[in-house]
């Protein structure tokens, strides 16, 4: 019985919202630089950011149940290193990604079986598996980044084309469709939202909550483990100081795209249209010579308002509820 | 039909234990097919704990339940719902964020490679809905829908999973009364439709409009069950509240002549015109069952919102927050002690000055000796045993709790000091003990307001007493000889005054 015809509805739609800020960036960019509006352009930010879309993606159903994923910078630090060490001892390049990804799985099996089994809260849980995982990552390598030894098609999973666009965009893109296909139409997105809007309802609802759970944070494991092959291969090297801001860069794409941290609503569209809005800012800063410090710094600017903007919307929302028939007298 | 007489549910000796409490103490009752069986009792009469066991959310400790002929010992709550009792819980157990339709087969889904298939129930559960509630359709989301309309979608969800029984805690708790009303309706239709409910509400009132039979609970006890038919809405009190034996009431010295507070027709959602005086030097006691409005009357004297008016030495009082009510000197001994009352981490020393750091700072900061001696004052006037004044009050008894929390009270100075439920989970000797500082606070010129679901706290310690009953003043009775408990019983159960 909402307002479904509403034309303010619209404006209230923030996936509708960020699309706009992102087609004024890039009307913005487009003008003010000479390099930014061209398809190889886009072409590059895509390749650079497909790790990105493709675990924000995944994170944003995790999010979604309320829970989230810090340790995902170390799990594609810690694969990368591992994917390059592997390859550069001769095994064959998709013996050493499935050796890697099974290995990026128990930075999931073990967030998940902490906050589930052990009722660790996943800010503890993942930030112990950050500091584990990290430090991991130098270990293996002895703190030097895997760069001699690798074989000739090391970089071939980024560098080559799929009906003329690159690869690592077509895994991503197949990846964000089969995300979205699960969080809009599949039981787990469903079950994922009912967990995170009202955990005691799902769970008398006979829904195995912990199993549900445990699922998502192995699938933000993969993906983050992918992400790290994937890296590796873009940049020929397994660095085990890589993106950083991996972790941060994932959560703000989230929140931003409209999924609080305490999860119950959110959409995969809303995280990637976001996750676009931050990148195009990186790079059309980049192109107007703006130091790459800056970008930090308005990545937080930009969770902060995120987190703000939701905030509200969730207050103004919950005092329309209190004032709906049944509340009032 | 055979069996209309047929028990559906037999139960047997339930007994419940928790580690230190028994919370069940061997129930045994039946519940007959197609009525509306209500369970009634004061708060710890253990309806919650025997809720829990009968929908599996927590197993019993021994006994036995028996469903339809079958024994019935559900280890989850889904077990309960296959085996065809459901439960509509008091908080609601609905996602706001899906629809109706999605709401109804949450968790019971058919699906195919997890995408969810067309359920073939729907149109049953389109009907049922419309049937309760035409303005209700399946494609709705949850969020947008009214509490009572919610409950029905609940409702909908347990007779689509076809059950024989249902259970509904408190399901008026949050309703207005026209919602009241519907729901009744709702379940009305239920009987006649041949569903067994089991209902729990400490709605008296409702109790006797809806229910067949009632089953009585009282610390953990079963105390009886009878039909309703023929019963008296204090016969059904007595029952709840067992014996009363009265305590030597000891009057208050002070004269009780000056009228410290007047409040005046104060009204809220859930009080109606309440009026009352409180004197110096006078303990005024606040009774009533369950969801009277004892809460709300604390709430509103310590700075919720309300229409009417108080007035503090006939100056008129307008609390935002709970730090005006302390100004204007006030302080709350809190029902809930471990959420409100105490810092349980703190040493009995660093509670007592809380309310009142003034009292241990020296030159601006605060002065170790100064709270000592505070702590070891307050330790010696209200025979706080502790074994020191470093001890956690975590790990004090109950009793010795309440007094830190009333030491922190008494420090603050206030002038009128109101205490909920001052004595409960305190053993007896300490009852006494605290009712002999509140006894001497009030000798001593203060005024205590005590708000109780204790009869016997409040006839053997008020001065005067204001009997609620839904959220209204029935009478304001004095204390002394010809004080009937049997009459305050009659009150507080609702009859006319």
């Amino acid at each position: 019985m909402g307002p479904k015809s509403n034309p303010m509805s619209l404006v209230k739609n923030q996936n509708f919202v960020l699309l706009l800020i992102f087609v004024a960036l890039n009307v913005y960019f487009a003008t003010t630089t000479q390099s930014y509006f061209q398809l190889g352009n886009y072409f590059n930010m895509l390749t650079q950011n497909a790790a990105l879309l493709l675990t924000a993606a995944a994170a944003t159903l995790l999010m979604k149940t309320g829970n989230f994923d810090l340790s995902t910078t170390a799990n594609l630090a810690f694969s990368g290193v591992l994917y390059a060490l592997l390859a550069s001892w001769g095994l064959p390049l998709t013996l050493a990604a499935v050796i890697t990804l099974c290995a990026g799985i128990c930075f999931g099996a073990i967030n998940g079986l902490l906050v589930t089994r052990y009722d660790i809260s996943p800010f503890i849980a993942t930030l112990g598996m950050m500091c584990i995982g990290g430090g991991a990552a130098l270990l293996i390598c002895g703190g030097q980044s895997v760069r001699t030894g690798l074989p000739d098609n090391f970089s071939s999973l980024m560098q080559t084309d799929i009906f003329g666009l690159p690869t690592p965009i077509v895994i991503s893109f197949v990846g964000i469709t089969v995300f979205w296909v699960a969080a809009n139409y599949s039981l787990i997105g469903k079950y994922a939202m009912a967990i995170g809007s009202n955990k005691n309802a799902a769970a008398l609802a006979g829904i195995n909550v912990d199993r549900v759970v445990m699922g998502l944070f192995v699938l933000v494991a993969i993906m983050a483990s992918l992400a790290g092959i994937m890296t590796a291969s873009r940049i020929g090297s397994g660095d085990p100081r890589v993106a950083e801001f991996f972790f941060m860069d994932v959560i703000v794409a989230i929140m931003l795209g409209g999924t609080p941290l305490t999860g119950g609503r959110g959409t995969v569209i809303g995280t990637v249209i976001a996750a676009m809005i931050v990148i195009v800012i990186g790079n059309g800063l980049n192109m107007l010579g703006i130091l790459v410090f800056w970008q930090t710094v308005i990545k937080g600017v930009i969770l902060i308002m995120a987190v703000t903007i939701n905030e509200k919307f969730t207050f103004s929302r919950l005092s329309e509820k209190m004032s709906a028939p049944g509340f009032s007298q | 039909m055979n069996g209309q007489d047929e028990n559906i549910i037999e139960i047997r000796g339930i007994e419940k234990s928790f580690p230190g409490v028994k919370a069940l103490k061997g129930v045994s009752f039946g519940v007959k097919r197609g009525t509306v069986h209500c369970i009634v009792g004061e708060n710890g009469a253990g309806k919650s704990t025997f809720i829990k066991i009968l929908t599996g959310a927590q197993p019993a400790t021994r006994g036995e339940i028996k469903l339809g002929g079958k024994p019935f010992s559900p280890h989850h709550v889904s077990d309960a719902i296959h085996q065809g009792i459901s439960c509509l819980y008091q908080e609601l157990n609905i996602v706001d964020e899906l629809t109706v339709e999605e709401n109804i087969s949450l968790g019971q889904e058919k699906h195919k490679f997890l995408f969810p298939q067309k359920a073939d129930n729907l149109e049953k559960a389109g009907a049922i809905l419309a049937d309760f509630d035409s303005t209700v359709s399946l494609g709705d989301r949850v969020g947008s829908l009214s509490v009572a309309q919610k409950q029905i979608v609940e409702i909908t969800r347990a007779l689509v999973a076809e059950c024989s029984v249902l259970v509904m805690d408190e399901p008026t708790a949050a309703l207005s009364l026209g919602e009241t009303t519907k729901i009744m309706q709702v379940i009305e239709r239920l009987r006649e439709a041949g569903m067994t409910i089991i209902f729990i509400s400490h709605k008296l009132s409702e109790i006797f409009e809806i229910g067949d039979t009632v089953t009585v609970l009282r610390d953990g006890e079963m105390v009886g069950t009878q039909s309703l038919e023929g019963m008296s809405q204090p016969d059904l009190v007595r029952m709840m509240l067992g014996k009363v034996v009265a305590e030597e009431y000891i009057p208050s010295t002070g004269a009780r002549d000056q009228a410290v507070l007047e409040a005046r027709g104060v009204s809220t959602r859930k009080l109606k015109d309440v009026n009352f005086d409180l004197m110096k030097g006078e303990i005024l006691g606040f009774y009533g069952l369950l969801g009277a409005g004892k809460t709300e009357v604390a709430e509103v004297l310590f700075g919720h919102e309300y229409r009417g008016e108080i007035k503090r030495d006939g100056r008129v009082l307008r609390f935002r927050t709970e730090r005006d009510a302390l100004r204007a000197g006030f302080a709350l001994v809190p029902e809930e002690r471990r959420e409100e009352g105490i810092f349980g981490l703190l040493s009995v020393m660093r509670n007592i000055p809380l309310m009142n750091l003034k009292t241990v700072m020296r030159r601006g900061l605060v002065s170790g000796k100064a709270e000592r001696d505070l702590a070891d004052k307050y330790i010696d006037l209200l025979q706080i045993a502790t074994s020191g004044r470093n001890h956690p009050v975590a790990l004090l008894s109950g009793g010795n709790q309440q007094k830190v929390v009333i030491a922190k009270c008494l420090n603050r100075d206030a002038d009128i000091i109101l205490m909920d439920e001052p004595t409960r989970g305190v053993d007896i000797g300490a009852k006494q003990e605290i009712h002999n500082i509140i006894r001497d606070l009030a000798n001593k010129g203060k005024s205590v307001i005590v708000f109780s679901s204790e009869l016997q706290e409040i006839t053997g310690l008020c001065d005067r007493m204001v009997l609620m009953y839904d959220g209204m003043v029935r009478e304001t009775l004095r204390n002394g000889d010809e004080l009937s408990t049997d009459y305050i019983l009659e009150v507080v159960a609702g009859k006319e005054a």
